[in-house]
C-alpha cells in the first residue's frame, strides 16, 4: 500500500510559527482536501510534502513513486512552447525525444488544447489554455500523488470543473492519490474522500470529515446540502471566523 | 543548426521590412547633401563625392587592410569585453552581495572617460596593437556586465521553484530555466558594446596607432581632406549596420520570440 505519512510537522517561517504539529496520511486512490482560511499554513504544509521547504521539525515519509506539483500559477517556462512546456519532465527523466513528443502531444490533445496551440509561447494562450497545459505537464509524468496548490483559483467556474473533471477522471483511473488545497469548501465537498480542515495561528489541522459517497456520484445537490451542513459545525464556523450559527 | 535555419527562413522577410530603415537612411543622406549646399565642398562634401572617394579606397589594398586592422581589434576587444563580462556579471548577479559590492565599481568604470584609458593604454602598451584592444575592452566591459547582472538578479524564484518540484537535473535547470532568462538581458548588451567596441577602436587608433581606420582618418585630417574623411566613417558606419541588422538583429528576433510584445 501506498503512503504519504505526515506525522508531527511543525514549521517556522522566523519567530512566526505557521505549522504546529500537524499529522496526515493519504493512500492511494484516495483524494484529501486541505480546507482553511487564507494564510492558514496550507502552502507551506504541501511545499513541504513536495519537498520545497526544508523540514525542520516533524517527520514526512512516501512511499509513491512519483510525485507531480501543480502552483496556484501556471508557472510555464515563457521562452518554450506549449509542448515543450509539457514535456519538461520526461526531458528530466531522459525519455526518448520521440517518445516525448508523441506522449506530450496525445496528453495536451486530451487535456483540451488544439494542435495548433501546442505550437504556441505562454503568452500567447489564455489562462484558461495556459493552466491546461500546466495540468499536462503534471499528468504526463503519470505520478501516483498529485499535489495540487489551487491550481484552478484563477479560472470560472466553468473552466474549473471542467479541468478538475479531467484531472479526477485520470486519477481515478490510475488509482493515484491527491492531495489538493482549496478555501473553497463547496469545490472540497465535490471532489475529495476527506477533507481535512485547518485552523490558522498557528496552523493546524483541527478536523477530518469523510465523504463516503463515490465521487462520480455525487450530483449538485448532494454537493449543496453536504456543503449547508459542513458550513453549520462548530470547527467550520471558527476556523473561517464566522459568527456562530443560528440554530445547531 | 536550428537557428540557422530559422534565420534563414525569416530572412526575406526581414529584408523586405528593411526598406523603411533604407529610406529614413536616405532623409539622412538628403540632409547631408543639403547641408553640403549651405557650407561648400571643402567644410561638408556632397554624399556622391565621399561615395566616389570610399570606392576608389576600397579598391586599394591599404584601405581593406586597414579596416581588416580596425575590424580585428574592435573584435578582440569585444570578444574579451562579452566573455569577461558576461561570466563576472552572472557570478557577480547570482550573489547579492556581489551585486551590491559591485554597483559603485561599475558606476566608476561607466564613468571614466574612454579617452584616459587610451591614455593610460599608450603608457603600459604603446602604440602596440593592445592599445586599441585594452581600451576597447575596458570601455565594453561595463555594458556587459550590467546586463549579465541584471539578468542573473531578476530570475524569476517561482520558475526555480518550478523547476524543483519537476525534479530537473542542476544541468537543465541551468539550460532551460536560467540561461534563456539571462541571454535575453544578455544579447541586447552584446549590440549594445558592439556599437561602442567600434567606436572606441576607431578613437582609439586615432590617437595611438599608426594604422587601421582611426590612423586613416587622421592622416585625411591632416590632408585637410573631408571626402576622404567622409568616406572613412561612411565605411566604419556602413560595416556596423551590416554587422547589426544583418547578423545580430535576425539572431536576436529568433531567441526572442517568447517575449509579448
Amino acid at each position: 500500500m501506498k503512503l504519504l505519512n505526515v506525522e508531527q510537522v511543525s514549521h517556522s517561517f522566523g519567530i512566526t510559527e505557521v505549522l504546529k504539529k500537524v499529522n496526515l496520511k493519504i493512500k492511494s486512490g484516495q483524494v484529501v482536501a486541505l480546507v482553511g482560511p487564507s494564510g492558514c499554513g496550507k502552502t507551506t504544509l504541501l511545499h513541504l510534502c513536495a519537498g520545497l521547504l526544508n523540514l525542520t521539525s516533524g517527520h514526512i515519509s512516501s512511499n509513491f513513486e512519483s510525485t507531480a506539483f501543480m502552483f496556484q500559477e501556471p508557472r510555464l517556462l515563457p521562452w518554450k512552447n506549449a509542448i515543450d512546456n509539457i514535456a519538461l519532465g520526461l526531458k528530466a527523466r531522459k525519455v526518448a525525444k520521440k517518445k516525448i513528443k508523441l506522449i506530450s502531444t496525445e496528453i495536451g490533445l486530451t487535456m483540451g488544447l488544439a494542435t495548433d496551440d501546442l505550437e504556441k509561447f505562454p503568452h500567447e494562450l489564455s489562462g484558461g489554455m495556459q493552466q491546461r497545459v500546466a495540468l499536462a505537464r503534471a499528468l504526463v509524468l503519470q505520478p501516483d500523488l498529485l499535489l495540487l496548490d489551487e491550481p484552478f483559483s484563477a479560472l470560472d467556474i466553468g473552466l474549473k470543473t471542467e479541468l478538475y473533471g479531467l484531472l479526477i477522471e485520470q486519477f481515478i483511473q490510475r488509482n493515484a492519490a491527491v492531495l489538493m488545497i482549496t478555501h473553497d469548501l463547496m469545490e472540497a465537498v465535490r471532489l475529495s474522500d476527506c477533507i481535512l480542515l485547518m485552523a490558522s495561528n498557528p496552523g493546524r489541522i483541527v478536523k477530518e470529515f469523510f465523504l463516503d459517497k463515490s465521487i462520480s456520484e455525487r450530483d449538485d445537490s448532494w454537493v449543496y446540502q453536504t456543503t449547508a451542513e459542513l458550513i453549520q459545525t462548530k470547527e467550520v464556523r471558527n476556523s473561517f471566523e464566522l459568527t456562530p450559527a443560528i440554530s445547531t | 543548426m536550428n537557428l540557422l535555419r530559422l534565420w534563414l527562413r525569416d530572412l526575406p522577410a526581414y529584408l523586405w521590412s528593411g526598406w523603411g530603415a533604407i529610406s529614413s537612411l536616405f532623409l539622412l543622406l538628403a540632409l547631408w547633401q543639403w547641408g553640403n549646399q549651405v557650407y561648400g565642398d571643402l567644410v561638408f562634401p556632397a554624399p556622391l563625392d565621399a561615395f566616389i572617394v570610399l570606392k576608389k579606397l576600397l579598391l586599394t589594398e591599404q584601405a581593406r587592410t586597414e579596416l581588416l586592422t580596425t575590424g580585428w581589434r574592435a573584435f578582440a576587444g569585444f570578444i574579451i569585453s562579452i566573455i569577461i563580462g558576461s561570466v563576472l556579471g552572472i557570478t557577480a548577479g547570482l550573489s547579492v552581495t556581489a551585486s551590491i559590492m559591485s554597483r559603485p565599481i561599475v558606476t566608476v568604470l561607466v564613468g571614466m572617460p574612454p579617452i584616459a584609458w587610451i591614455v593610460l593604454a599608450l603608457l603600459w602598451f604603446g602604440a602596440t596593437d593592445m592599445t586599441p584592444i585594452f581600451t576597447v575592452t575596458v570601455a565594453c566591459f561595463p555594458i556587459v556586465f550590467v546586463g549579465a547582472l541584471q539578468g542573473a538578479r531578476t530570475l524569476d524564484g517561482s520558475l526555480k521553484d518550478m523547476a524543483r518540484a519537476f525534479k530537473l537535473p542542476p544541468y537543465m535547470i541551468f539550460l532551460d530555466v536560467y540561461l534563456p532568462h539571462i541571454i535575453s538581458y544578455l544579447f541586447p548588451a552584446w549590440i549594445s558594446a558592439l556599437g561602442m567596441s567600434w567606436k572606441i577602436v576607431v578613437m582609439a587608433e586615432l590617437l595611438a596607432t599608426s594604422d587601421g581606420v582611426g590612423a586613416a582618418l587622421a592622416v585625411s585630417r591632416s590632408h585637410l581632406d573631408t571626402s576622404a574623411t567622409m568616406a572613412w566613417i561612411v565605411a566604419v558606419v556602413g560595416l556596423l549596420l551590416i554587422i547589426e541588422y544583418l547578423l545580430l538583429e535576425p539572431v536576436k528576433r529568433q531567441i526572442e520570440r517568447w517575449r509579448n510584445e
